[in-house]
This record gives C-alpha cells, sequence and structure tokens, in this order.
C-alpha cells in the first residue's frame, strides 16, 4: 500500500519531520512538500525551509489562522502533504492593485501556465492569496480570460486571522506577503466549494468601493447604512466599540442572478468609516445584507460531498484537502463550527482530512464553473491524486 | 424573485455596459458578467451575424468578436467560424441540445446547454455549459433591456473605435509626412556638396552637415556646440570676426551677410584650407542665427597654381611647342620651337600650320588635323618638317587636341622633337643587332624583352613556340597574359627591375591551346645608352621533365607517410658514423613531440620511454649491435602528462665488409590500441574470474564479516587488485566511513587514513563520493587527480595508482557502504571490467541484505516463539481467571470446569493427542461452561429438578460461551469446543445437533469428561451418583452418545490407572 501523503505533527520535531522526509523520498524520489502552518507556529517557517533544504526536499507553503486535523482546529503543529511529484510552482510578490496590473500579470501567468501544460490533461490551479490582497477577484476574471476551461481553479487564503500584514507565503528560499503562490496540480480534476448560507430578500447597493473596502452604500458613507441596516433588521446597535463582535454575523452578500450569493465578511471598520471586507466588492456591486444568516449545514456538506463524489468517486480512503473559512467559523461558533469538520469527516470516509481555517476561498460549486473568491465557505478536493 | 432584485442585476449590467468605449473590451466584460450571474461557466458573442447566407448544410461563416471561458473559442477571436446557424438565429432561448452545442470548435461533448441572447440587430451572445445550471429567474426575458442597451452601446462603442482609428490613422499619417520631410531635408543636407552649418547668436554651432565634415575634418558630435570662430577661423582673423558676429546678433545684419567671398578656414588638421563662404542671417525664436554655405576652393586654387606653373614649364622647354587653332593657324609659338625651326613666335603667329610642312606631306598634316578634330590623340609621329633656313629636319611630334569647358575640340598643342641624332643612332644599331638576333632567335628557350609599361618588345621563335602566337601577335602585348599567374609574372618583372635580375623565377607558360609549359625564368635588366633602364631582358628554361620527376617524389613520399599514418608506424634511421639520427613524421607524431621544437636525439627518445623498459630497450639494441641480429620487441613509452603508449619497435642495422656497423634502420608502431583491448579483455577475464568466486562465496557464506573478508581476499587474490576493502556509512556528524573488511597489499594504508561520506574533503575521495551520489566512482591517476589529495601520499607510498569506489545499496536503494579497489598503475579500470565490477557490487549488497534478512528473520522466529509462549500462559491465565469469576457465581459447582480439564487432558494424553492440542484442550474445558454467565445464579444454585423452561435457559449456555469466546483470537478453537460439548455423537445433542466425526475430537473428549465429572460429584440439585454409576453411563452410551476411543480411554483410566477427580 502507498504510504499515506499526509502527515500532522502536533509540534515541530526535527527529527520525525527529517525522518518523515527521508522516508517519503526514498518511495518518491522527486517528492516535494507542501506545508501548512497556524500562525502561531510563524516562526517555524524558518525552520521548515531550513529542514527541506538539507534534505533536498522541494518547498512551497502557507500560514494559516489556524490548521483542520483530525475534526478540530489546531493552533499548533505543521501539515506536511507530499507531491509525489513537485508540480510547477510559482511564487508572486507584490502583485499590483491596480486594473491594468491585474491584466498584465494574468497574462504573464497565464503565459507560463500554458508552457507548463501536459496535452490535454485535466489540471487544477491552486492558488494561495494572501489574504490582504484586495483585488483577488479581478485577478481571477482575468486569469480566467486568460486560461478560460483549460485548467480548474481553487484556492484559499492565507494570513492573521486578526488581518494584520504577514509574510504568509513561502517556498524553499522566500517568505513573502502582499502576493499569490500558484500550483499547477496535474492530473487533477478541480475542487467543490459549497456555504449554504440562505439567499436573502433585501437589495442595497456598494455605490462606491476601492478593492475590498465598501466606502459608500446607496451614496451615504458605508458605516452609516451598515449600522441603520443592522438596527432597522435586528435591532443591534452596531457601533465602533462592538463592531468585531456583530459584523460576523452580519455579512455582506453579493447578488446573482441565479439567485447564489458571494458572502464578503467586514472585518475591519476604517477610520473614514470604510468598511474592509475579505475579498474585493466591484464597483456598483447590488449587496444585500445577510442578517444573521441561516446556515444549512447539512446542505453545505452535503453539496461539497455530493460534488467530491462526482469529481472523483467515492472518497473512501482517500486523503482530502479541506479549507474552512475563519469567518464562518466566527459566525457559528467553535462548537458548531467543529461538527460540522466531524461530520464531514464522517460522511466523506476520508482516510486523512488536512487542512486550515482559511480568510476567504476560491472555487465554485460546479465543475468547470466560473471561479468566484468566497467568503464562509468550505472548500475540498481529493490530495495527490485528484 | 422581487423587482428590485433583478433590477439591481440589469443595473449593475447596465453599469458594465457604460463603462466601456471599445467594441471588444465591452463585449467580453458584458461576457464576463453574464457569466458570473448565470453560472454558465463559458460564452461567446458574433457580431453582424447574416443567417440569410447559410449554407446548405445549415452552417454559417461568422467571426468570433469575443469569448470568455473557453480555451479554444477565446483562441479563435476575430477568425471566421463555421457554427450551426440554428444556435446563432431565432429568439432568446434557453435549451439542451448536445448535438447541436457539438458543432461548435474545439472538444466535442463539453457542452449540453445553451442561452441564446440576440443582441437587437448587432448579433448574437451564446452562453454555453456542461449542464443547464439553476435558475429560477427567466433568463430568456431578464436580459432583453439589457441587450438593447448593449446594442446600442456596440454602435457607440464601433462609432468610437471608427472615429479613433481615423485620428490614429490621421496623426500617423502627420507624422509621416514630418518623417519624410525630415528625411527629405537630411537626405538633401547629407548629399550636398558644400558645407550647411549654422550657429546661433553666441555663435555656437548648431548644424553641421556631412559635407561639412568631410571639408573641415570635424564629426557633427565634435562640432556641434563648440564656438565658431575657435573653431574654424584662422588665428589672425579671429578677433575681427568676433566683432563682427557680435554686431550681426542684434542686428541680423553685417557687411559679410548676403555676400560670397573666399577666405581662409581652418581644417580639423591645423591646415588652413580655402574656402568660399556665402553667409545668410536666419531669424529663429527671436534670435538671429548665421547659416553658412561653404565651398572648398583648394582645388580650383591650386589648378591655377598649376596652370601658371605649365606656362613657365611651356616656355622653358626644348622641344618646340605650338598651339593651332582647328584651321591650322598657329597661335602660340615658344621659344623651343624658335630654336627648332628658325621662326621667331612674332614671325609665326598668325601663321599656317602648312608653311612647315614639305609638300610631299601635306596630306600627312590634313590626315593629323582630321584626327585631332575627332578628338584623337597623335603620339611620337615621326615625320619632317622645313626650317626656316630650309633643311628638312626629322621630328618626333605629339599632337594633342584643345578643348573648352564643354569639352568641344577647339585648336590643338604639336610638340616637336629633333630627332636626327637619334635616327643615325638607329640605324646603326639595326647593323649591330643582326648578329645577335641570329644567336637570339637560336636559342631553344623561349627569350623576351618587355618594356618599361610591361608590353613584349622582342620575342624569339621559342617564345612564339611555347605560346603558340607569331611574333606580331606578341609584340606589345603584354607579356603577363602569357602566364598562368599573370600577377606572380608581373611581381617577377617588377623584381628584375628593382633588383636589376631574377634568378630562377618559376613560372608557367600557357600556350594558346592550353597546354601549360612550367619554366624558371632568369631575366636581367637593359639599358639605353644613357645608362637608363630600357627594359627586361628574359630567358625561359623549360622546367616539364625536372617537376615530373619531384612530383613522383613527392607523391611517392606522400604516400608513404600516409601509410605510416594509418598504421602509427614511425622509421627511424641512425648513421653510427655521423651519429645523425633521423626520424619521419610518424615518430615524432607517436613521441608527442613537435619537430619544429625537438631534434630527433637519443635524449629524446630514451625520455619518451617508460623507465621501467629503459633498461629493456638498451639491451636489446646493443645485443642487437653484439650479435648483428635485428631485434623486435614491445616497451611502452610515457607522454608528457603520465599516458602510458605501447610501442612494438623493430631494428636492423647493416654491416661494412669488415662487419664494422653503418646504418640502423628502425620502426616505431602504436600499438596502444591492440594492447589496451589485450588488456581490457584481460582485466575483465580477471574481474569475470573475481566475480564468479564472489558468487561462490556469496553462495556459501552465513556471516557478514566473514562474507567481506572472504569477497575482499577473492578480489585481491583473483580479481589482482592491489588492496580491497569495504566501508559502511556512519551516520554520526562527521559523517564516517567504518572499514569493515580489507586484504591486500599495505593493509595498514587503511590505518593510516580517514575517509567520510559527507561534502568535506575527506568525503570527496571515490568512496565517500560514491556513497553520496549512489554512482561508482573512479580515480584512474591517485597522482593527478585532486579530489585524491587528502591521501595521496600514503596512497602512492603503498604503490596504489589508481582506484575505483563502487556503492553498495539497500532495498530502498539507497547507498549504505561502498567497496574500494586499488590498482597499482594509473587507468586500471576500464569500462568492461567496470560493468563487471558493478555487478560483483550488486551481489554483494544483495549478499549482505540477504544476511541481514537471515539473521532477522531467525531472531523474528526465536522472538515469535517467545511471544507465542507468553500469549499462551496468558491467555491460559486469563482464561483461568474467567473460570474463577464463573464459578464464583455457581458455588456449588465449584471446581467443576478445573475437574473436567484434568480429566480431559487425562483423556487427551491417553488417546496420544499432541501437547499443544492437549494445551487447547485444557483451556477450552476450563471455561467450557462459562456460557453459564447467563444463566441467572438462583437456577444454577437451585436445589431439585429444572422446569423444562429453565431447562431450555440451561441448554443456551453453549451457544452463549461460544459467541463470549469466537472473537477472541486464540490458537485454538477454543469456542468451538464450548459450542459442542453438549452435541452428541447420534445427533441427540445441543445445541446444533452435529453428529460424529463432525463434532471436534476436542469437544467428543468434553462431553465424556463433563458427564463423568458431573455424575461423580455433587450437584444443587442432586448428590453424586458415584464413580460406577458415572462410567456405566458413559459405557452404556459408547458409540451412541459418546466417542467410543474416549470412553474407553476415560473408563481405563478411571479403573486401571486409579485416576481421581
Amino acid at each position: 500500500m502507498d504510504l499515506p501523503s499526509m502527515h500532522y505533527f502536533p509540534r515541530l520535531d526535527d527529527a520525525a519531520i527529517t525522518a518523515l522526509l527521508a522516508s517519503w523520498r526514498t518511495g518518491e524520489p522527486q517528492m516535494g512538500v507542501l506545508a501548512l502552518l497556524p500562525e502561531a507556529e510563524q516562526g517555524g517557517v524558518a525552520h521548515m525551509q531550513a529542514l527541506c533544504a538539507q534534505q533536498g526536499v522541494a518547498l512551497v507553503g502557507a500560514v494559516f489562522p489556524a490548521l483542520v486535523e483530525g475534526g478540530e482546529f489546531r493552533t499548533q503543529g505543521v501539515w506536511l502533504l507530499r507531491f509525489d511529484d513537485m508540480p510547477y510552482v510559482a511564487l508572486y510578490e507584490n502583485l499590483p492593485r491596480d486594473a491594468d496590473g491585474a491584466a498584465q500579470v494574468a497574462e504573464q501567468i497565464g503565459s507560463q501556465i500554458r508552457a507548463q501544460i501536459n496535452g490535454d490533461e485535466q489540471v487544477t490551479l491552486f492558488m494561495l492569496f494572501d489574504a490582504l490582497v484586495p483585488n483577488i477577484s479581478t485577478l481571477l476574471d482575468e486569469l480566467y480570460l486568460q486560461l478560460a476551461n483549460r485548467v480548474h481553479y481553487a484556492g484559499a487564503n492565507a494570513g492573521s486571522e486578526s488581518f494584520q500584514p504577514m509574510p504568509c507565503l513561502f517556498d524553499n528560499k522566500r517568505t513573502i506577503q502582499n502576493g499569490m503562490l500558484l500550483i499547477l496540480l496535474q492530473p487533477h480534476l478541480g475542487a467543490m466549494l459549497a456555504h449554504g448560507y440562505a439567499a436573502p430578500d433585501r437589495m442595497i447597493s456598494a455605490t462606491s468601493t476601492e478593492g475590498n473596502r465598501i466606502l459608500q452604500i446607496d451614496w451615504r458613507p458605508a458605516f452609516e447604512v451598515y449600522q441603520e441596516l443592522v438596527r432597522a433588521q435586528s435591532g443591534v446597535e452596531v457601533t465602533r466599540e462592538n463592531f468585531y463582535q456583530h459584523a460576523v454575523h452580519f455579512p455582506f452578500g453579493i447578488i446573482r442572478a441565479n439567485h447564489e450569493v458571494l458572502v464578503r465578511i467586514p472585518v475591519s471598520l476604517e477610520e473614514d468609516g470604510s468598511l474592509f471586507c475579505v475579498g474585493e466588492v466591484s464597483p456598483n456591486a447590488v449587496l444585500t445584507l445577510l442578517e444573521a444568516p441561516r446556515v444549512d449545514s447539512q446542505h453545505t456538506l452535503q453539496t461539497l460531498l455530493q460534488g467530491l463524489k462526482q469529481l472523483h468517486g467515492d472518497a473512501l480512503d482517500s486523503e482530502l484537502l479541506l479549507f474552512y473559512c475563519a469567518g464562518r467559523r466566527l459566525h457559528l461558533g467553535l462548537e458548531a463550527a467543529t461538527g460540522e469538520l466531524h461530520q464531514f469527516a464522517q460522511l466523506s470516509r476520508a482516510q486523512q482530512i488536512a487542512g486550515a481555517l482559511s480568510l476567504g476561498e476560491i472555487g465554485s460549486s460546479l465543475q468547470w464553473g466560473y471561479p468566484l473568491f468566497h467568503n464562509a465557505t468550505l472548500v475540498a478536493t481529493r490530495w495527490n491524486k485528484g | 424573485m422581487e423587482h428590485g432584485y433583478i433590477l439591481s442585476i440589469l443595473y449593475e449590467l447596465a453599469l458594465a455596459i457604460g463603462s466601456e468605449v471599445s467594441v471588444k473590451p465591452l463585449l467580453t466584460r458584458m461576457l464576463q458578467r453574464m457569466l458570473y450571474h448565470t453560472s454558465f461557466p463559458a460564452g461567446f458573442v458574433c457580431l453582424d451575424v447574416a443567417t440569410t447566407h447559410a449554407g446548405a448544410d445549415g452552417m454559417l461563416d461568422v467571426r468570433v468578436d469575443a469569448a470568455v471561458g473557453d480555451y479554444e473559442l477565446a483562441g479563435l477571436i476575430g477568425q471566421q467560424v463555421r457554427l450551426p446557424v440554428r444556435l446563432l438565429s431565432g429568439a432568446a432561448e434557453r435549451g439542451e441540445d448536445a448535438i447541436l452545442l457539438s458543432a461548435l470548435p474545439g472538444k466535442a461533448g463539453r457542452y449540453n446547454a445553451y442561452l441564446r441572447l440576440p443582441v437587437d440587430g448587432q448579433g448574437v451572445i451564446v452562453l454555453l455549459a456542461p449542464h443547464m445550471p439553476d435558475t429560477d429567474l427567466p433568463l430568456t426575458q431578464l436580459f432583453q433591456p439589457v441587450m438593447a442597451n448593449l446594442a446600442k452601446a456596440i454602435l457607440l462603442c464601433r462609432y468610437h473605435d471608427a472615429y479613433t482609428s481615423g485620428l490614429i490613422a490621421e496623426r500617423d499619417s502627420s507624422q509621416l509626412a514630418l518623417a519624410a520631410s525630415e528625411e527629405k531635408f537630411r537626405a538633401i543636407s547629407a548629399a550636398a556638396l558644400d558645407a550647411l552649418i549654422m550657429v546661433d547668436d553666441s555663435s555656437t554651432l548648431v548644424y553641421w552637415n556631412p559635407a561639412a565634415e568631410r571639408i573641415l575634418g570635424y564629426r557633427a558630435d565634435e562640432a556641434l556646440g563648440k564656438p565658431l570662430h575657435e573653431l574654424l577661423t584662422p588665428h589672425r582673423y579671429r578677433d575681427k570676426a568676433m566683432r563682427g558676429f557680435n554686431a550681426f546678433r542684434t542686428s541680423g545684419q553685417g557687411p559679410v551677410v548676403g555676400k560670397t567671398m573666399e577666405i581662409e578656414a581652418l581644417h580639423r588638421n591645423g591646415h588652413e584650407i580655402s574656402v568660399e563662404l556665402s553667409i545668410s542671417a536666419l531669424r529663429l525664436n527671436g534670435r538671429w542665427n548665421a547659416v553658412g554655405i561653404l565651398r572648398d576652393i583648394s582645388e580650383r586654387k591650386r589648378a591655377e597654381q598649376e596652370l601658371r606653373l605649365h606656362a613657365a614649364i611651356v616656355e622653358s622647354s626644348d622641344d618646340a611647342i605650338m598651339s593651332k587653332s582647328l584651321d591650322g593657324t598657329i597661335l602660340s609659338w615658344n621659344s623651343g620651337a624658335e630654336r627648332l625651326y628658325g621662326y621667331t613666335a612674332e614671325e609665326m603667329k598668325g601663321q599656317p600650320l602648312a608653311r612647315l610642312v614639305p609638300p610631299d606631306r601635306q596630306g600627312e598634316l590634313e590626315d593629323i588635323m582630321q584626327r585631332i578634330r575627332n578628338g584623337e590623340q597623335i603620339k611620337h609621329l615621326e615625320t619632317v618638317r622645313i626650317r626656316k633656313d630650309g633643311v628638312h629636319l626629322p621630328i618626333s611630334l605629339t599632337v594633342s587636341p584643345l578643348r573648352d569647358a564643354t569639352g568641344e575640340v577647339v585648336g590643338f598643342s604639336a610638340i616637336g622633337r629633333d630627332i636626327t641624332q637619334r635616327k643615325r643612332a638607329e640605324e646603326a644599331l639595326r647593323h649591330a643587332s643582326a648578329y645577335n638576333r641570329s644567336l637570339i632567335e637560336a636559342s631553344l628557350d623561349p627569350l623576351v624583352t618587355i618594356g618599361p609599361g610591361g608590353r613584349i618588345t622582342d620575342v624569339n621563335k621559342a617564345t612564339e613556340e611555347a605560346t603558340g602566337l607569331s611574333y606580331d601577335q606578341l609584340i606589345g602585348t603584354d607579356f603577363s597574359d602569357y602566364f598562368t599567374q599573370p600577377e606572380r609574372a608581373r611581381a617577377g618583372y617588377q623584381q628584375a627591375f628593382r633588383d636589376g635580375t631574377v634568378r630562377d623565377y618559376p613560372l608557367e607558360i600557357q600556350h594558346r591551346d592550353g597546354h601549360v609549359t612550367p619554366v624558371l625564368y632568369n631575366a636581367a635588366v637593359y639599358r639605353d645608352e644613357s645608362g637608363r633602364v630600357s627594359g627586361v631582358f628574359a630567358a625561359a628554361r623549360d622546367v616539364t621533365e625536372q617537376h615530373r620527376a619531384e612530383q613522383e617524389l613527392r607523391h611517392s613520399e606522400a604516400r608513404l607517410k600516409e601509410a605510416e599514418r594509418i598504421a602509427l608506424l614511425g622509421n627511424w634511421q641512425l648513421d653510427l658514423a655521423s651519429k645523425v639520427l633521423s626520424w619521419s613524421e610518424e615518430i615524432y607524431r607517436i613521441f608527442e613531440l613537435d619537430p619544429q621544437r625537438f631534434g630527433a636525439t637519443y635524449e629524446a627518445f630514451l625520455n619518451a620511454i617508460h623507465p621501467d623498459d629503459r633498461d629493456l630497450v638498451n639491451h636489446a639494441y646493443t645485443e642487437s649491435l653484439a650479435n648483428r641480429t635485428p631485434y623486435n620487441i614491445v616497451h611502452r613509452l610515457q607522454m608528457a602528462d603520465g599516458r602510458i603508449k605501447y610501442v612494438n619497435e623493430r631494428c636492423e642495422t647493416h654491416y661494412d665488409d669488415t662487419g664494422k656497423p653503418l646504418l640502423s634502420l628502425g620502426t616505431v608502431q602504436d600499438i596502444t590500441t591492440q594492447r589496451l583491448a589485450e588488456l581490457s579483455i584481460r582485466k575483465s577475464n580477471r574481474a569475470l574470474h573475481a566475480l564468479s568466486a564472489c558468487n561462490g562465496v556469496l553462495v556459501r557464506a552465513t556471516d557478514e564479516t566473514q562474507l567481506l573478508n572472504d569477497i575482499c581476499n577473492v578480489l585481491v587474490n583473483i580479481g589482482g587488485y592491489q588492496l580491497a576493502w569495504v566501508g559502511f556509512a556512519e551516520h554520526d556528524e562527521e559523517r564516517n566511513i567504518r572499514v569493515v573488511a580489507r586484504a591486500g597489499a599495505h593493509m595498514d594504508y587503511l590505518d593510516q587514513i580517514n575517509v567520510t561520506w559527507g561534502d568535506t574533503p575527506t568525503g570527496r575521495g571515490p568512496s565517500g563520493r560514491a556513497i553520496r551520489s549512489g554512482e561508482y566512482q573512479v580515480t584512474q591517476d591517485i597522482r593527478h587527480d585532486p579530489l585524491f589529495l587528502p591521501w595521496r601520499d600514503q596512497a602512492l607510498a603503498s604503490g596504489y595508482a589508481s582506484s575505483i569506489a563502487l556503492p553498495l545499496f539497500d532495498d530502498y536503494n539507497h547507498a549504505f557502504g561502498a567497496v574500494a579497489l586499488y590498482g597499482n598503475e594509473p587507468n586500471a579500470f576500464d569500462a568492461d571490467e567496470i560493468k563487471l565490477l558493478q555487478e560483483m557490487a550488486g551481489d554483494l549488497a544483495f549478499g549482505i541484505r540477504m544476511l541481514g534478512l537471515r539473521v532477522e528473520r531467525d531472531r523474528l522466529h526465536e522472538q515469535q516463539q517467545h511471544n507465542d509462549e507468553m500469549v499462551k500462559q496468558a491467555l491460559a491465565g486469563t482464561i483461568q481467571a474467567i473460570s474463577v469469576t464463573v464459578e464464583k457465581r455457581d458455588p456449588y459447582t465449584a471446581g467443576h470446569q478445573r475437574r473436567v480439564a484434568n480429566l480431559s487432558v487425562a483423556i487427551a494424553m491417553e488417546l496420544g493427542l499432541d501437547e499443544d492440542r492437549i494445551t487447547g484442550l485444557r483451556l477450552g474445558a476450563t471455561i467450557h461452561d462459562i456460557g453459564k454467565i447467563y444463566v441467572p445464579a438462583e437456577i444454577l444454585t437451585r436445589p431439585g429438578s429444572l422446569s423444562p423452561i429453565e431447562f431450555e435457559l440451561i441448554k443456551i449456555h453453549p451457544q452463549v460461551g461460544y459467541d463470549i469466546m469466537k472473537d477472541v483470537k486464540l490458537p485454538w478453537p477454543v469456542a468451538e469446543m464450548i459450542l459442542q460439548h453438549h452435541e452428541r455423537m447420534d445427533g441427540s445433542g445441543y445445541p446444533q445437533g452435529l453428529k460424529g466425526e463432525a463434532i471436534l475430537l476436542e469437544a467428543r473428549i468434553l462431553m465424556v469428561a463433563d458427564v463423568t465429572e458431573s455424575m461423580m460429584s455433587h450437584r444443587p440439585y442432586r448428590p453424586s451418583l458415584g464413580q460406577e454409576i458415572a462410567l456405566e453411563e458413559i459405557t452404556r452410551n459408547r458409540g451412541t452418545y459418546y466417542d467410543p476411543a474416549v470412553v474407553d480411554a476415560c473408563v481405563h483410566l478411571i479403573r486401571d490407572t486409579g485416576f481421581s477427580l
């Protein structure tokens, strides 16, 4: 039987990690590693880089608010995920924030990716962004213009749950922020995404935005309108002081004509009254306030598992990679979120599930769907044999 | 869905439409937003869809104007594709039609659903999806208003694009015109012959054309930005010029402005040149600039000077020089003419020329004048003229036409020279040379005389024969034309002129029929009476035969050299009298010496011989001389870089009549390739033998240390290597290599050295590298391999010259050690041998692994046995404990199970069952009533008979016992024993009603022991029935209920051996 491709270490144990890498390399000489670390272990990045350098193992990775392991959220340790053959990876730093710059970077990425794709094989462009990149949706739109349905799209946002700038993406030598880590998984059939947030009825319009900041809603200062809406809909008085406590329960939704919403959780209130969200809000996007949204966990998990089954067949005995949105955990509470993890593990019957608490997710609820940037979702895919 | 919701989507799409001004971004953005909203992953737009042009096959040629989400379609943007008209035309429609969509370019079958949205006369949008996306919106109607707006936006964007293209075209056209104008000016300026320069109001040069560069010597980059006067104005004029310019800069006027003057200007080389300068004023941006056009008139000035000079020359000439009009009227008459003809200039100017011409030559005069009118020049015409005193004078006359500025002949000049003296001398010479001529003609060698211009002036008969041309054809022609190498011929002629003579100058005469005659030319100049060189006399000697002989010799030598080169065979000879040694080229090649730098010396020869073979060679030669016999030996050469060559040397010496040695002749043949091949085969054979012996060792090996030492011994004793050792990689901090076996000469070498496998100097030897890289590593010459430095001195002292290390791999293909071998000469390991050694190393590693496995297997086996025993003991203890637990609930049957076990064991021993089976039986019997744990204690312990229901409860205990024990992994069928201990041989037992052999032997024993013990013991519901009743019971049912052999054994035990419970 093949060696498991995923291993969680509860602490960064040099000897144990070295031994694992050596045994992996014996079986798969061309292997590489994706390392996922919680932000409490951020100092361990340099350590992992040194260990992998010693072993001559190719490394990429990211730092997230927490890890997902054994149906629990973990704030210590490290996940090591083995690529049997190190795929094409690229680390982009200081991504441009203007539209032309985004188009240029996408063109550059498009040509590099096209050169790496073998024949007609199905491949997945797996993207890990620094959560503080403000124009991820624009970059996705531009990438879709370049690569269209030649690749599947999936990914998640890394960084600190406090949304403080932090170098959170790395390879063997570099650790960067405000950037993107691309991993071209091939062959790979893509990932599945679901959130189960119910669609709302009442609409407002974000009339002025700047990347992931909403400056105005209905032509008025964003926070002022936000306060009014929350007050009117739920009687809750949101102030500057209690903003962080309530905002996660009153996220915005961006409306789509298929009656699906893209959740945008406001995570920071700026001095000028603008609201900083995880994920871009396009100018004049039609928003709705998701008032203490009802989350259908059962439907979320069923959608996710059904999608995975369609992609990969029965997930029994497989190894899965899962990203769970930090905003969803805040909204549902730790107990319910952990319950979802447990249930997912049980229903999927996967051999192992590795993952992280993410700050935004990329994917689609359909195979070959338009790649979108989401909040509050679960993204899952089969690891290594996707 | 509420209206607000839909309106907000339309609002968002309308904003997207309104934010673009160009068609392509508009369509792309629109598609992106539609895909985003509808969950269709791909779509395309075609504008100007003329459905009336559809073909008979229902297909239509359209252009893809935008595409998003489909890789193949996106690659076709701007191109014509052929699509089904049914997909493109018609009202808005949402449908599923895999066959229709399979007509799309690219991989078929990827789409099954589409949404068609016509764009109000402008075109159509088609969205595509593998499956129809879920939506509760009427998408076909929803987007109608958007499509109407989009159609207008497309129209506006098209106007905008066209307008923008127009502006761009106009701008490009203006830029082209400007560029053309600038180019034209640049071309004119560049082509101008006159210098064109411009200075600004600070007299700084701001324009400088190519002609200015040519005339004044400065490149534009050197001149521009420099002050005009410092650069170009001669020092003596500078102050005045600068004053004048100061006045000009304020008014744009000055005394020289608008005028042309001749002045001097400074050239870059420091010389002054004459220029004609025109200056004009130019006002730019309110400031006065001066533009100057300069023409270099140095040539004109020089021509004027020359004209004056020529006039003086004409006047001072001894020759009669005159000029005439075309009708023959004399216009000028110099003093030479006065002296020659006796007339003064005054007498002759205006007179007809015919006055000087004798009556019988008037026709000649007419002829001359006609030729002159035709522009012809007449040179050195020997004729006669009449002096003033009537004497007829022989003269040489050169007449040239005079032309005006347009080239029209307007007159002619004539130069006349008195040749009376020369005519006399020529006559005398003619007589004198008749004799010489006969000698020349008699010569067999081609002879020729050549004038100063290279023209042939005379030839003899032999020259006519060599060239195939007649005397007349040859005279006056260029002599170099008759040689195959005209340039070379001219060079020889010039050399003769320069040096006075040329000797044995090789040339080839080309006959008119193509035939070539090689000749050696000897030439010398000949002079006229005044000693001036008149020409060259050249005599050619035909060397055809000589060349043929030389050519033959060269070919012969070349063939010999080629043969020697191919055979790698050189020859030498030693003149024993003069001691002169000579080598052929091939010997130099074999010895790798440069013949330009090294002579053939005995020292060079000896130096090249391998030191170990020098005595052999010396001895062979000495013996050969002493015995007067040839010798034929093979010895080695050692090259400067240490390489070894093998040569076959043969020598034979010639002697005079007295036996004195005269000349030694020898050959040296490079046989390195053959010898190395032989050595390689020999080595391979040796390695093969070693490999075979190693295999023998491997087969017999039982111990790793012995195996490794035996292998090392085989490699040294059979393989012939100097040293063999095996090292294992230690995973300590220094990464040491631990020597685990060794054999060979100077083994203490290994005690002196430190070898590791880390990437450090001590880890870069063959063994360290072999372990690190997993590849074999060879040091072919220890002396010159820098990586061997840490051990070089000890290795050389031990007689090792080369080394190889081969990695040993574990099951995971990791090198865990290496086997190292040393040879006593460089390059000891060749490719074939290495292959065999690799095989040996692989076998050795396999042997080590197998021995390791065997040891491990033995250890595991032993451990397994031990574990089994432990398990059995633990199980026995556990079962005992269970038994006690059960019996605690039923104190009246306390000891029943133990006693049944004892009796069962005794019966089994009586029946001859093996020890292991008996152990299992003991355990089964010890807990055979474990199922009673589920029978209420009051039933078990209640005195008196049981009711049928109670008995039924009791009867479930074998099944319960089985259920308890069935999942306990035991090496014996304990659960089955428990299940079957109430079965009976005739099938009347419970719970399964098994019969005969279907019942386990252990259960058959257990049932007899159970019944016997039960009847012999007190039970809660009755007292003991006694031994005899019990034995009678089992004997009575022997063969029906109970196994006869078991009954017999039990009866025998109790009755005959005194066995007691």
